[in-house]
């Protein structure tokens, strides 16, 4: 499956978008202030979802806050990620 | 000094009564449920969790900002003595999400998902005494 289209069902599902489809997240959509309107706890949820699905901890806010932008740069993430494990 | 010092909660909003065990993640202590209780007793014990779950974690005063898939499984009346385990689960940026069980004689009778925000304390362990 498209990776993006795992985060957005991922997010879905962990966030609790009830009525929301993956074709109602845009890839470049903010998720947090103006966008989805995710909050604090959103993005904690977003860590726990990263780690349990791909095995993937982020303990640095300033990165987070740069791959927490949208799906684009969450699956940019979990990507590079991916490749270094890889290696 | 006591873990539950720090927290802000006077009687009678006080519900975590006691701590009798405390490790890197978990914290558990009692609710002893008073007819004098101010609010219903399953809303104090879910508070009780709230309150353990700031005694484990927190240096000073910080916030409950958000309760989920709580469930109350058996009514608890004056004189139960809820026996809470609360758990860190994850933490990031200053929100801590914690998962809580209250049981009496052994059965659970609530139990809870609580997010707190606040500075974690530092120091040995996840909260420094004294």
């Amino acid at each position: 499956m498209d990776l993006k289209r795992k985060l957005k069902e991922l997010l879905i599902e962990r966030l609790k978008f009830e009525d929301m489809t993956p074709e109602d997240i845009g890839d470049d959509d903010p998720l947090f202030a103006g966008g989805l309107g995710l909050d604090s706890i959103d993005a904690l949820e977003i860590v726990v979802m990263l780690e349990s699905e791909f095995g993937i901890k982020v303990k640095n806010e300033s990165s987070a806050r740069d791959y927490f932008r949208s799906v684009s740069t969450l699956a940019e993430l979990v990507e590079k990620k991916r490749s270094e494990a890889a290696v | 000094m006591s873990w539950l010092s720090n927290l802000p909660h006077q009687i009678p909003f006080r519900a975590a009564s006691a701590v009798r065990r405390v490790d890197e993640k978990t914290i558990e202590g009692d609710y002893l449920c008073t007819v004098n209780d101010f609010l219903p007793a399953s809303v104090m014990a879910v508070e009780a969790m709230a309150q353990f779950a700031g005694g484990l974690v927190l240096k000073e005063q910080g916030f409950l900002t958000g309760v989920d898939r709580c469930e109350v499984l058996r009514e608890i009346v004056p004189g139960d003595v809820v026996a809470c385990t609360v758990t860190l689960e994850a933490e990031f940026g200053g929100t801590f999400r914690f998962s809580g069980i209250g049981r009496i004689d052994g059965v659970d009778v609530v139990r809870g998902r609580f997010y707190l925000a606040g500075n974690r304390a530092e120091g040995q362990g996840p909260r420094a005494e004294g």
